[in-house]
């Protein structure tokens, strides 16, 4: 027989202490995104060949390779192909670049899919 | 049930918004500071009422997921829901599949204690108040009210429920997506259910909707570092992801990312489920009737936008049409309704008028919160009011006994590949 009482409330073992950090961040998060809207991804690739190359192949420090700025919705080569469609200069602003955000295997990314919806309204 | 007024925690504000209640006073359309947070009155509640609370939101919840098997055979009602053709077969295979995934969801529910509930509506696809109901009302029992109770195994229930699904995951990563400029509200919301995530073992990432990528080459949808988006959870109605240009990736089946909430969740969270179930079980003393088309004679009736939330587009009719109240559209504008006979909210002494939010986690009634407003319909003007128990406090073996059960019944459930703990 079962003698559970049926109702289920809880005891004081809960520990949420980490919700505050979290939502602070997320909210902070949640203004920036609204500024931030990605208009370039950013390749390292060789500025004479303009071969991609590893992200982590010392791009900044390196005489021979560059940030290479792929608009977003645009094609990104795999590494050892050669980038097209893009620009080593002038430099976007910072605010909207994504910085080693392609993948490897290069392929065309496009965002804004989502999100049309939201905000279509004044409530 | 009693609503009693009690003086509030001093300095209270800054003790809610610290414990991530960041929308305690932020709700006021009209700009003013009206808190949100109500701790000046609590209602009471006792064993006999939440014991029966908590069966009702079961037996709703399996008769909500009944309706939506119908809702999916139905062409008629497929249609008026305005998704794309290849929808149904979406939402049929999301619910017929064991393996699909399920969260949370809210009922809303008209109750004072005495006589039957009448249920509301069930938002059942991206519910939020839950910071409040989980988290704030139980620091302040413990504040407040320490030897007594209260109804909320949310937080104890929702990690339970990532810990089960948790195995499912591939690499353990689950995203957290939010519309950027979707309300403070869904973000806190999400904040919470990722520190849920986390404490089950989840690496959480968060994303907005909009920076959700497609990539084409590999046919999946990706994050702004390019990382395949396999498991999602996703605080943004389907009926929107369904209608923008990205939802295609979704109907015709090239995405094999995994939402949360899956999209049958999108019947359950339209206001076609009240006609739906009315006439699937019309002898239900806690359904209220409810029409498509017109309210065919009810004496006073209310109509709901199919997709309307917070209020918005609700009007409330006399029989002969005049209307006794009614709400800004918002973004309901130009839904169809459904009409639902009209319930007169309980108001208790000296509050607002009452609704009680009744939760699933999973496949287990969860815990309650208490809405007040001073109009008829509950919008975003409303004040949540904390609730107590009156009975002492459960034990921790109670509650690990409680939560034991539920970890059985999954076990079952997983052997058949279910994630409903």
């Amino acid at each position: 027989m079962d003698n559970r009482p049926k109702a289920r409330r809880r005891s004081a073992s809960v520990t949420v202490g980490v919700t505050v950090v979290l939502v602070t961040t997320l909210s902070g998060c949640s203004a920036s995104a609204e500024e931030e809207e990605y208009e370039y991804g950013a390749i390292c690739a060789d500025q004479q060949t303009q071969q991609r190359v590893d992200d982590d192949d010392d791009c900044d420090e390196s005489p021979s390779y560059g940030w290479y700025y792929i608009p977003v919705g645009a094609t990104a080569p795999a590494i050892g192909e050669t980038a097209s469609g893009g620009v080593f200069s002038p430099t976007p602003d910072d605010e909207s670049v994504c910085y080693g955000g392609v993948p490897r295997e290069g392929g065309e990314v496009t965002q804004g899919g989502f999100g049309a919806c939201s905000g279509s309204f004044g409530g | 049930m009693y609503r009693h007024l009690v003086k509030p925690r001093k300095d209270w504000r800054r003790i809610v918004e610290e414990q991530g209640l960041t929308y305690a006073v932020d709700r006021a359309e009209n700009g003013s500071e009206r808190p949100y947070w109500h701790e000046a009155a609590v209602y009471e509640l006792s064993e006999e009422e939440i014991e029966y609370l908590e069966g009702l939101t079961e037996e709703l919840h399996d008769m909500s997921v009944e309706a939506a098997r119908r809702m999916v055979e139905d062409p008629g009602i497929m249609a008026r829901l305005g998704f794309p053709p290849e929808a149904t077969e979406l939402m049929r295979a999301s619910l017929l599949d064991p393996d699909t995934p399920t969260l949370y969801g809210r009922f809303d529910l008209a109750y004072d204690g005495t006589g039957p509930a009448k249920l509301l509506e069930y938002n059942a696809d991206t519910p939020t108040g839950l910071v409040e109901a989980s988290v704030t009302q139980w620091y302040w029992l413990e504040d407040t009210l320490p030897d007594y109770d209260q109804w909320n195994m949310l937080h104890e229930r929702l990690v339970q429920a990532w810990t089960l699904y948790a195995p499912r995951v591939p690499d353990e990563v689950i995203h957290f997506a939010v519309g950027a400029n979707e309300p403070n509200e869904d973000w806190a919301t999400v904040a919470y259910l990722r520190d849920a995530a986390r404490e089950a073992g989840l690496v959480d990432l968060g994303i907005t909707m909009e920076e959700i990528g497609w990539h084409y080459t590999r046919r999946s949808f990706v994050d702004v570092r390019g990382r395949e988006i396999s498991t999602c959870f996703k605080m943004y109605p389907w009926e929107w992801m369904l209608k923008e240009s990205f939802g295609e990736y979704i109907l015709d089946g090239s995405s094999s990312t995994t939402w949360i909430e899956p999209s049958y969740k999108a019947l359950l969270g339209s206001k076609a489920l009240l006609p739906v179930m009315w006439e699937m079980f019309p002898d239900h003393e806690s359904l209220l009737p409810a029409f498509f088309d017109e309210p065919y004679g009810l004496e006073r009736y209310v109509a709901k936008p199919m997709y309307g939330w917070e209020g918005a587009g609700i009007r409330i009719h006399e029989a002969d049409g005049a209307l006794l109240a009614a709400r800004p559209e918002r973004h309901a504008a130009g839904q169809e309704c459904v009409y639902q006979q009209f319930v007169e909210l309980p108001r208790f002494s000296g509050g607002g008028y009452a609704v009680l939010g009744t939760w699933m986690v999973g496949e287990h009634a969860a815990g309650l919160g208490i809405r007040e407003s001073d109009h008829l319909v509950t919008d975003t003007d409303a004040q949540f009011v904390p609730h107590f128990l009156n009975a002492p406090r459960s034990t921790p073996d109670q509650v690990a006994a409680w939560l034991a059960d539920g970890e059985a019944g999954c076990e079952e459930q997983s052997a058949k590949g279910g994630f409903q703990p």
